[in-house]
């Protein structure tokens, strides 16, 4: 069976790798004929918009580059053949080659988002765990805590806690200065909203496995409420959790949009802002193929996660 | 009779006010088995749970005592040593009453480790020991398994496993044999029956008067939190004293001659053998394959050829697995047939376009065991009924009537399934299969989800309806004296092939097949022998 | 947000037969009067704050809350209580439109991918799985990068990037309900497949999506206002609250009320609607017995 069962993970992973290659291309292709619908000169298009001011030389330059006086079937072919070989364009308003940009920006990005989904994750956890124990009022605050922090909008969240922990109690950087501490107001931002989101699906199947036969067995086998909480409960608490997380990473690639322009900390997210509003479409592109690649990836990684924490999923 | 091993006197349970326990007293003794029996919502799971202090709050008795030790003044560390380690418990279903994400082995582990002072080692040994003890074939293997790797019968070992780990004097059983196949259910009420021997005190917690009369010694029957009567099992069925008990042993179906209603003996006119007519449905040579993923197709109707008279009833009797809901489908034109011909009436049912096919499928009727998930959930009573009957100026007349045939109040009407009772929902199931005047409705397990005088009160009613309107039924059921009650004639299935057919009185009387022999043998039965 | 919202629910065929006689809870109770406050300022804002949002008073600048203005002024001497309930209409209207757009297009992939057989649903399936590679506001950006700034952009951006959440669920409901007993129970009665579509599949279906629709109403609103935040939306001096908040960004230190009060804006609506659906969630399932 061991072989059998090895072969069978690799062709799942196969199998999912290739459907990133398909959304990948999917996502060049969907951008590449969105520019074209339009109206207007593409090559316009791709240097800002109608609004900018984008020079004769360069225009050309870039119907020369990107083969605009030639057929689009020929067009796309070039496109996708660029991409192909790793070839993202070069940004017009930074005049720098766009995969480059990206290689330097890209990891404080990813550190930005990790710490902030371990956080989150603990908050949660700390939260959900709380809230059930506790009485029924203790639940109640709990509840409205969840929704509340769920739906605050990280660029507010961002601005009272520079009000809070920087104007007025001068302890953190209100921009995001190297080192670690810099990074505790942004982590923060970013974490809170989805801590509360993972503890209300947390708490629910928390609640659901305490109240489970299992967990009656487990009682009735002289198990104490914490030895059913650590052995059986939290366990089951996590799976939804753990599926969610791809989701949780995905949303958290789009609030680093807003927490690094906040903190003015340089990152994949400040750049694609500044990228959307100069409508630098090789830097907008480059940037969202790779969010794109970085969320799939983690979305296979959660999905193989899944099915090792729930033996269950495996057979299917 | 030597001093209790357990004594209970005046329990009571309440649940923010209302009684759920009502004044409970009962003993037991070392080596002895005590059923606790009665239907849903009589209090008898509650009365388990408030012996192991997980009832909730409000237990209050005159006394509880286990071995002489009072178990209304019990410290929560003391009550997690007593859990497990003097009393233990085994639930309904193992699938969800072991953690499905953990290895059977580690449960019984966790056993061992909470009541013992043994290394870990040695725990592991120990639960090789007690999966070989409860008949578990390769235990090394099965102990590395989780719950939902095993099948029904070994997992509910592997529970018993972990409720006796710790060497427990009383185990406490909650429908042990519930969810289980007869021949399984056999198996494991003899586990439990070697438990009893070996001078464990055993409380079982059953509905079931034929699983209760195999292993009890004596017998407590309640109702409504009180129990209305007791004493030894064999007295107690042979010679009920209180009504309630008498009415739960009519209810019975097993051994009750076809056509006579279990509950109005006033009618008690033995039915003339009906006359079965002519073919109304029929099977030539069926099969049904399903493709499996990472396994070999599961063939799962192979060859099946039966034939439904008019007027008549088939008794299909099956362990799960066994293909019978598979049949059931392909009859009634859900499922193609891979091969082999479904025929209605004399003419091709199965493998014709669903437009010609949509016109007779009023022929056909269905009732299902769980009649609520059958219900459309947005739908009133009467809105489900009007779907069946269909628009028009006859509607409400045709609603009251199909009402009345089964038995309801027009009260109903407006109410949803949902907030009705189990029995009141499989009327309205039943109404709506005859709105459409079938000829032949397909009953797949339609009393297997009711108590059993609720389950009598159905089977009266189907058994009328078919008198009255002249229907045909293939009844499904796991049941096998259920089947015998109802049936006309019997088809055995196992592993998607009929392997016997023929008159229901011959086929319980002398079964010609091997399986049969051991389903007859291993299902409990409540011949009392009275009639 | 809309795809986490149903993960966490267990979103079931709800009996919607609620608990009879179930009493509101506080929580349920202020959610409502939230709602019915913002709704209010939305229809008639003149009720709530009878002054001009654009009215500009510079000698009134940067003035502290207090009784004459609760939520103090801006740099120009605008009231921001008045500005704040002048903005809720606009935020409101984005915030359904959006959501309007996004269960629209949801609808159509949705349902042609379960009804329309195996090909179609391949492909619209496949259509999802890119709109959900880019998460959140990504897909949203590419669009405005690509069509434009401004608010009729942003809240079509937005409504697409609702749309791939919206459009999983409503398959999968349209797959499980048409998996149910249910189901199966009117084909033996003989109904016709467009009638059991019809009466028993896309109602049973669909009322949890829209239930879960009041609730991305206000994720809806949340988004908007980011977008006009980062200068991509609503442009001040329009009082739309994300807007609102951009503007006050520079002046937090010196006039904080700029930034927290409409936020407190935001969140409460966000919160009161998201607070509404799942008790309304919570309240369909409990019926499920």
């Amino acid at each position: 069976m061991p072989v059998s069962g090895a072969r069978r993970v690799l062709r799942w992973l196969a199998v999912r790798l290739a459907g990133a290659v398909f959304v990948l291309w999917s996502i060049a292709t969907l951008i590449f004929f969105a520019l074209r619908l339009v109206p207007g000169d593409p090559a316009l298009a791709i240097l800002g918009g109608p609004g900018s001011q984008a020079s004769e030389e360069a225009l050309a330059l870039v119907r020369q580059e990107y083969g605009l006086d030639r057929p689009v079937s020929e067009q796309y072919l070039l496109a996708m053949g660029r991409l192909l070989v790793g070839d993202l364009g070069t940004s017009y308003s930074l005049r720098q080659d766009v995969l480059g940009l990206i290689a330097e920006q890209f990891w404080g990005t990813l550190l930005l988002t990790v710490l902030a989904l371990a956080t989150a994750w603990l908050l949660a956890l700390g939260l959900a765990t709380w809230a059930t124990r506790g009485s029924r009022a203790g639940r109640a605050v709990a509840s409205a805590l969840e929704i509340v922090a769920a739906a605050v909008p990280h660029f507010w969240l961002a601005s009272v806690l520079i009000l809070l922990f920087s104007t007025t109690l001068g302890m953190l950087p209100p921009v995001s200065v190297p080192g670690p501490l810099g990074l505790v107001l942004p982590v923060v931002t970013l974490a809170l909203p989805l801590a509360g989101f993972l503890a209300q699906v947390m708490r629910e199947s928390l609640a659901d496995a305490l109240e489970s036969p299992f967990a009656l067995s487990a009682r009735a086998r002289g198990e104490s409420e914490t030895g059913v909480r650590l052995r059986h409960a939290v366990r089951h608490a996590a799976l939804p959790a753990i599926s969610l997380s791809g989701w949780a990473f995905g949303s958290l690639i789009s609030g680093a949009v807003v927490v690094e322009t906040v903190f003015a900390r340089p990152g994949l997210g400040r750049s694609l802002l500044k990228a959307v509003t100069d409508r630098d479409i090789p830097l907008v592109t480059g940037i969202a193929l790779v969010s794109a690649l970085a969320f799939v990836l983690v979305t296979i990684a959660t999905d193989a996660l899944d099915r090792v924490a729930d033996p269950r999923l495996r057979g299917s | 009779m030597s001093e209790p091993l357990l004594s209970v006197e005046d329990l009571r349970v309440s649940f923010s006010g209302v009684a759920a326990v009502d004044g409970v007293s009962f003993d037991v003794a070392a080596g002895e088995c005590l059923a606790l029996v009665g239907e849903s919502g009589s209090g008898k799971s509650v009365t388990a749970r408030s012996l192991l202090g997980l009832a909730g709050s409000s237990v209050t008795a005159q006394r509880l005592s286990l071995g002489g030790r009072d178990l209304l003044r019990v410290s929560p560390r003391d009550w997690r040593e007593i859990r497990g380690g003097e009393i233990g418990l085994v639930l309904q279903d193992a699938l969800v009453s072991l953690d499905p994400l953990r290895p059977v082995g580690r449960e019984i582990d966790d056993a061992l480790r909470l009541h013992t002072t043994l290394k870990s080692g040695q725990r592991r040994e120990r639960v090789i020991e007690l999966l070989h003890a409860v008949g578990m074939p390769e235990p090394e293997t099965r102990a590395g398994q989780r719950a939902g790797e095993l099948s029904g019968g070994l997992r509910q070992r592997a529970l018993i496993a972990s409720a006796i780990a710790a060497g427990p004097r009383l185990l406490i059983a909650d429908e042990p044999t519930t969810a289980l196949d007869a021949t399984v259910q056999a198996q494991v009420l003899q586990l439990l029956g070697e438990l009893r021997s070996s001078g464990t005190a055993l409380l079982l917690i059953s509905h079931d008067l034929a699983v209760v009369r195999e292993v009890s010694d004596r017998v407590a029957v309640m109702r409504a939190g009180r129990i209305v009567e007791s004493g030894a099992t064999e007295e107690v069925l042979r010679n009920p004293q209180h009504e309630y008990t008498r009415e739960l042993i009519r209810s019975v179906p097993s051994g009750v001659p076809r056509g006579v209603p279990l509950l109005s003996p006033a009618s008690a006119s033995t039915d003339e053998r009906r006359t079965a007519g002519a073919v109304i449905l029929e099977a030539r040579g069926v099969s049904k394959v399903f493709p499996r993923r990472h396994a070999a197709p599961l063939l799962a109707v192979d060859d099946v050829s039966l034939r439904l008279a008019r007027g008549s009833t088939l008794g299909l009797v099956g362990e799960s697995g066994s293909g019978k809901t598979t049949l059931a489908r392909l009859l009634l034109g859900l499922e193609e047939p891979d091969s082999g011909t479904v025929l209605l009436d004399d003419e091709p049912f199965s493998d014709v376009p669903e437009r010609s096919r949509r016109p007779r499928r009023r022929m056909l009727g269905a009732v299902y065991q769980d009649p609520l998930s059958s219900f459309d959930p947005r739908h009133s009573v009467r809105r489900i009924l009007l779907d069946a009957v269909g628009k028009g100026a006859e509607a409400d007349r045709r609603i009251a009537e199909l009402l009345d045939a089964v038995g309801l109040p027009s009260a109903v009407l407006l109410r949803r399934p949902l907030h009705l009772s189990g029995g009141q929902r499989q009327r309205v199931a039943i109404a709506r299969a005859l709105a459409p005047r079938p000829a032949v409705i397909v009953c797949d397990e339609p009393v297997s989800a009711l108590d059993v005088s609720v389950q009598a009160q159905v089977l009266d009613l189907l058994d009328e309806l078919q008198r009255e309107f002249g229907l045909a039924y293939l009844f499904i059921s796991h049941d096998l004296g259920v089947v015998q009650h109802v049936s006309d004639r019997i088809a055995v299935m196992r592993a998607g092939r009929i392997v016997e057919e023929g008159e229901a009185s011959e086929v319980f009387a002398s079964p010609s097949h091997e399986y049969t022999r051991r389903l007859l043998a291993s299902s409990p039965r409540l011949d009392l022998g009275t009639e | 947000m809309t795809a986490p919202e149903t993960a966490g629910t267990g979103l079931r065929t709800a009996h919607l037969a609620s608990r009879p006689g179930a009493r509101p809870t506080v929580g349920e109770i202020i959610s409502v009067l939230i709602l019915l406050l913002i709704v209010l300022a939305a229809v008639a804002p003149r009720l709530l704050a009878p002054g001009d949002p654009l009215g500009i008073s510079p000698a009134d600048a940067f003035q502290a809350p207090s009784w004459q203005h609760p939520f103090g002024t801006d740099e120009s001497g605008r009231d921001v209580y008045t500005r704040v309930v002048h903005g809720a209409g606009e935020s409101l209207l984005i915030g359904l439109a959006a959501t309007a757009i996004g269960l629209g297009l949801a609808l159509v992939i949705g349902i042609l991918g379960a009804v329309a057989g195996r090909a179609v649903d391949f492909a619209t399936t496949r259509i999802n799985e890119v709109l959900f590679a880019l998460p959140g506001l990504l897909l949203a950006l590419v669009f405005i990068a690509i069509v434009g700034p401004g608010v009729a952009t942003t809240t079509v951006a937005v409504g697409l990037s609702t749309a791939p959440g919206y459009a999983r669920i409503i398959r999968t409901q349209i797959r499980a309900v048409r998996g149910s007993a249910y189901i199966e129970a009117a084909v033996v009665l003989g109904h016709s497949s467009p009638r059991i579509l019809g009466r028993h599949i896309l109602p049973n279906a669909l009322a949890p999506v829209f239930v879960l629709a009041t609730l991305g109403v206000g994720q809806a609103i949340v988004w908007a206002s980011s977008l006009s935040f980062l200068g991509l939306g609503a442009v001040p001096p329009a009082p739309e609250w994300g807007a609102m908040l951009a503007a006050g960004r520079p002046y937090i230190e010196l006039a904080w009320w700029m930034t927290v009060c409409p936020g407190l804006a935001i969140v409460a609506t966000a919160a009161a609607s998201t607070a509404l659906g799942r008790s309304i969630q919570a309240r369909t399932r409990q019926g499920d017995g």
